[in-house]
């Protein structure tokens, strides 16, 4: 079985470099995007089940170039230490801050390229944008079916059979292969590879493309003018009467307050 | 005179107020499931576009480009739900066009509509320029749609289902109350 695991280097939203007026994005160190990692680790599980290769597929979207090649590979050596085959990082400077539909379409093309697939996992968002756009995009730009939100997969057959997590229900469906499926982070555990295989992960292939390679000339139909830091003051508000289930209650009551929560 | 596109439920209404900050819209709705399209028509919807039943995701894609290849939008917007970030990321990269998710404010310089969104994990704000067309999502709570009576004319759609995704079977999710360990050995898997 031939899987794609789609994988972002994402901004480590943890270690974000931002003043009172301005997010530095080129100092922010990158990393795994968190739920790409449970994706490898769903595709790994499937190949240790069913034979074949793991391939991933990453785009550099952060600049500078010079500095961040180094960065993405050492960090694609991690994913690769989970099990992966192979890497394929498409760089080039018409892809940095792009918006999601030409990293779409530079993903597309880098699959291609790699030719015969089954199945394409990606995580249901990423860490830093949270859009969930990328993966359904994909799937359209390939002209395959896809499933997202997924919390089981399992492959019978031809086909994929995936429990999606929804707003109110769990709906289990099945798709032909070849499919793409989006997975949330509760599908598994993502391992911890142990020090053979991060060393054996040094050697493994990690294929370097340019848009040109793919065949491609893109421009980001977005421009993004400025990245201001939300400043953010706490309220300090301490819930300390009670039990804990009126604890909840009352945190709950001001939770919806707030708006951030809305009760069903 | 721009022509906007809103995606929703009868209770997603308030994502009017987002098309109503742009000069002069034209807005029409593409109101899926149960609800009067006549009552859009306080608040400037001239035409509503009804789909009486809900369907699958990529079916509505299909429906939704060809929408808006038949009536030229610059500009759709949906609410923020699991369906429509499967179906509208779908349509978006079948028409080209950029998806702005999480949008907070916007405006229209000529033809270019600046976009305030969250992101980078929801610690920025993102100003960006988009131009021509643009897709947009937004939690519609985050609107007010103002009155601004219209006559809204009604066209009942009769979508292609086209998905090859199979539903094999749908199950609630538990309502109610959690209890505390439930919540705390599911957040530790996380």
């Amino acid at each position: 079985m031939e899987i794609i695991a789609l994988v972002k280097l994402a901004l480590d939203t943890g270690q974000l470099r931002m003043t009172e007026t301005k997010l530095d994005v080129e100092t922010t160190p990158l990393k795994i995007s968190d739920i790409d990692r449970n994706a490898v680790e769903e595709a790994v599980r499937l190949r240790e089940k069913l034979g074949g290769k793991v391939h991933i597929v990453s785009v550099l979207k952060y600049g500078p170039i010079q500095k961040r090649q180094q960065e993405a590979e050492s960090s694609l050596r991690e994913v690769l230490a989970m099990g992966a085959d192979d890497a394929y990082l498409v760089i080039d400077n018409a892809l940095i801050n792009s918006d999601q539909l030409i990293t779409a379409k530079a993903i597309a093309a880098t699959v291609r390229k790699i030719g015969n697939f089954d199945l394409i996992i990606a995580g249901e968002a990423t860490i830093d944008g949270y859009t969930s756009q990328v993966g359904p995009r994909v799937a359209a730009e390939l002209g395959i079916p896809v499933v997202t939100f997924a919390r089981e997969i399992k492959v019978e057959g031809n086909k994929l059979i995936a429990k999606r997590d929804l707003e109110d229900v769990v709906q289990t469906v099945e798709v032909p292969l070849p499919a793409l499926v989006t997975v949330t982070r509760e599908i598994n555990v993502p391992r911890i590879p142990p020090l053979l295989q991060i060393r054996a992960a040094m050697k493994k292939p990690i294929n370097r493309l340019s848009l040109a390679d793919l065949g491609l000339s893109l421009k980001s139909t977005m421009e993004i003018s400025s990245i201001a830091p939300v400043q953010v003051k706490r309220k300090g508000v301490i819930i300390k009467e009670g039990t804990v289930d009126e604890k909840v209650d009352k945190l709950i009551q001001a939770l919806i307050q707030e708006g951030i929560i809305t009760p069903r | 005179m721009v022509k906007v596109l809103i995606v929703g439920t009868i209770n997603d209404a308030s994502l009017i107020g987002l098309a109503q900050k742009l000069e002069n819209p034209e807005i029409h709705y593409l109101l899926v499931g149960a609800g009067d399209a006549a009552q859009l028509g306080k608040y400037g919807v001239s035409k509503a576009y009804v789909l009486p039943s809900q369907v699958d995701e990529h079916s509505f894609a299909e429906l939704l480009v060809d929408l808006v290849n038949k009536n030229a939008y610059s500009l759709v917007t949906a609410p923020i739900n699991k369906f429509f970030k499967t179906a509208i990321p779908i349509a978006a990269q079948r028409l080209s066009v950029p998806l702005v998710i999480d949008i907070v404010d916007l405006k229209q310089v000529g033809n270019t509509f600046e976009v305030v969104f969250n992101g980078v994990g929801n610690r920025a704000q993102i100003t960006a320029k988009i131009t021509d067309r643009a897709f947009v999502m937004a939690p519609p709570a985050r609107f007010k749609a103002g009155e601004k009576p219209a006559t809204t004319s009604t066209e009942v759609l009769q979508p292609k289902i086209i998905s090859p995704v199979k539903i094999v079977s749908t199950e609630e999710k538990p309502k109610g109350k959690v209890r505390i360990e439930d919540a705390d050995s599911r957040s530790r898997r996380i």
